[in-house]
């Protein structure tokens, strides 16, 4: 465990190298918060409040569905950030190498850059997101307009986070074992897919977002990342991974 | 006597080709060993089997007795792979932090001051190690294989690309650490000099296979250290080297007319056929210049040595 937590805090560091880099995932994040609030503003809740028919649960299930869909991004435009160049970086310069033949385990690495990788986008992801339908909430709409959906925010921080994991250890396996490009694809088609996916159910009404149906595609996504991740991982030895660090 | 590195008829394919083809060494405890070999040769691949990234097809590599790719036996090894795999947004105190948490041992302020101390980075402690010339980084590379105090140090090129100056510190600071702190240290090098100036032993591997092993003295013996140069004025006819080939006791080497201009080597069997060697090119015509004590450089070595097989 104690190793664990020494890679993840090494790899933390290493995917926070380039200043450049959390200029360029702080400025998106800020950048995204910002569109997702003028738009919310202007064409979803402002409508709803002015028609005065909105009622406080429906008007949370839009704050909640706003704030589900600004974590998804920003937590996505994290991994399209800090994934490649990191990694890319570490199996070049030898700091790949060097972990590995440390008395660390090939999926002690796996793991611990997997988590380097989730928790900024998570962490600043969830306070954004969470910033900002508070700001929307108690801001724009004025206090006691709103009836939170326990369900959502339970999708939005508990369930998000989870899919992200699961994206987070795929694309570790994938990036570890073959060529990050490669692994970075299954980033740039993830992010608009699933973001698509999940806002079109419940946009469309296929599923009510503020359901537990929601939190257990959600959670469903998730598993099924877990799980390949898990199948792909049997595969990770160390040979394996110095040999990708020449692909 | 339980060897700090042993290697034993260690075989290795990787992509279908066979890399390692028995492969069989020893290094002892504060010895300095030079691994040696052309590129391609292998030796990044044994290294890597050493360091437990590679498990071998056959054969046997430990260390400390210990095999290979166990955690004991990483526990007793120190490395500079290629590249020096350090952070460079950490500080050189930082970088020695990491890794000795990750081999769970205390990560004193104290010891790592003293660690990099031994490798005249003190000072610079608190500098990330991204500001460090490529001397430094391989200094701060050799310190943070010492801060879990290994018993074996396996260095890859540990002066490669760095200046004369920082080569001579690097060197003095290996044999330091062989000499005084009784360590194994293995260092693989293209730099024939370096091997020659600090290495106890040697061995030099070609195609996979280890060509040569032993001490400095032990092969410029085989390789023809008690013979004897001679050099003449202009071309060896064929006929001058049919006269001395015709003795095999005089111990000619190759075929001198082909490379003109060479010397000819001998190894005789006896020292005391110097003379008959020299009164025999003599009557065979040839004019001679100087008669000189035969010894080969480990560069020599390995160039004869990649040279026979290249003409084979």
């Amino acid at each position: 465990m104690r190793q664990l937590l020494a890679v993840t805090g090494i790899n933390l560091r290493n995917n926070m190298q380039s200043k450049a880099l959390i200029v360029v995932f702080v400025g998106i994040g800020v950048l995204l918060v910002g569109i997702a609030g003028v738009v919310a503003g202007a064409f979803v809740l402002g409508p709803e409040a002015d028609d005065g028919d909105s009622t406080p649960a429906e008007l949370g299930n839009s704050l909640g569905l706003i704030g589900y869909a600004t974590t998804v991004v920003i937590i996505g435009a994290s991994y399209s950030v800090l994934f490649s160049v990191p990694l890319t970086r570490d199996k070049i310069r030898g700091t790949l190498e060097s972990l590995l033949a440390t008395p660390t385990s090939a999926r002690q690495v796996w793991l611990g850059k997997s988590l380097a990788l989730f928790l900024p986008g998570a962490i600043v992801g969830n306070v954004l997101a969470l910033g900002l339908t508070l700001v929307l909430a108690y801001g724009y709409l004025g206090s006691g307009e709103v009836e939170w959906n326990g369900w959502l925010l339970l999708t939005t921080h508990v369930a998000v986070p989870l899919v992200y994991t699961g994206l987070s250890l795929v694309v570790h396996v994938a990036g570890l074992l073959g060529r990050v490009a490669n692994a970075n694809v299954l980033n740039v088609v993830f992010l608009p897919g699933f973001t698509a996916t999940m806002l079109n159910l419940a946009g469309r009404g296929v599923v009510d977002a503020g359901s537990s149906a929601f939190l257990a595609i959600n959670v469903g996504a998730a598993a099924v990342l877990v799980l390949l991740a898990v199948v792909f991982a049997r595969k990770l030895t160390k040979e394996r991974i110095v040999l990708s660090c020449r692909a | 006597m339980e060897h700090a590195i042993a290697v034993d008829a260690v075989t290795k394919k990787l992509d279908g080709r066979q890399i390692l083809r028995g492969v069989t060494f020893e290094v002892g405890k504060g010895q300095v060993f030079g691994f040696l070999g052309p590129n391609g040769a292998g030796k990044t691949t044994t290294i890597r089997i050493m360091l437990g990234l590679f498990a071998p097809d056959s054969g046997r590599a430990t260390i400390m007795g210990q095999d290979c790719g166990t955690d004991r036996a990483r526990q007793y090894l120190g490395f500079v792979v290629d590249g020096d795999g350090l952070y460079d947004n950490a500080t050189a105190e930082d970088n020695l932090a990491y890794f000795a948490r990750i081999y769970q041992r205390p990560a004193s302020r104290e010891r790592i001051r003293e660690v990099l101390g031994l490798v005249d980075l003190a000072d610079r402690a608190d500098s990330p190690a991204g500001t460090f010339s490529k001397g430094m980084r391989q200094r701060l590379a050799i310190a943070r294989s010492l801060i879990h105090d290994p018993d074996v140090l396996i260095l890859d090129e540990p002066t490669s690309g760095v200046d004369p100056s920082a080569q001579i510190e690097i060197r003095q600071l290996l044999l330091d650490i062989a000499r005084n702190q009784g360590k194994a240290v293995l260092l693989s090098s293209h730099n024939m000099d370096e091997v020659q100036r600090i290495c106890d032993r040697i061995a030099l591997l070609y195609k996979g296979e280890v060509v040569l092993s032993g001490s400095l003295d032990e092969l410029s013996a085989h390789m023809g250290r008690g013979g004897v140069v001679v050099r003449t004025d202009g071309p060896v006819p064929q006929a001058v080297w049919g006269a001395v080939a015709a003795r095999p006791d005089f111990g000619l080497a190759g075929e001198p007319w082909r490379e003109p201009g060479a010397p000819l080597e001998f190894t005789p069997a006896d020292p005391a056929l110097v003379p008959d060697i020299v009164r025999s090119l003599t009557e065979a015509g040839a004019r001679i210049t100087a008669v000189e004590r035969g010894g080969m450089s480990l560069e020599e070595m390995y160039t004869s040595i990649v040279r026979r097989d290249r003409t084979a």
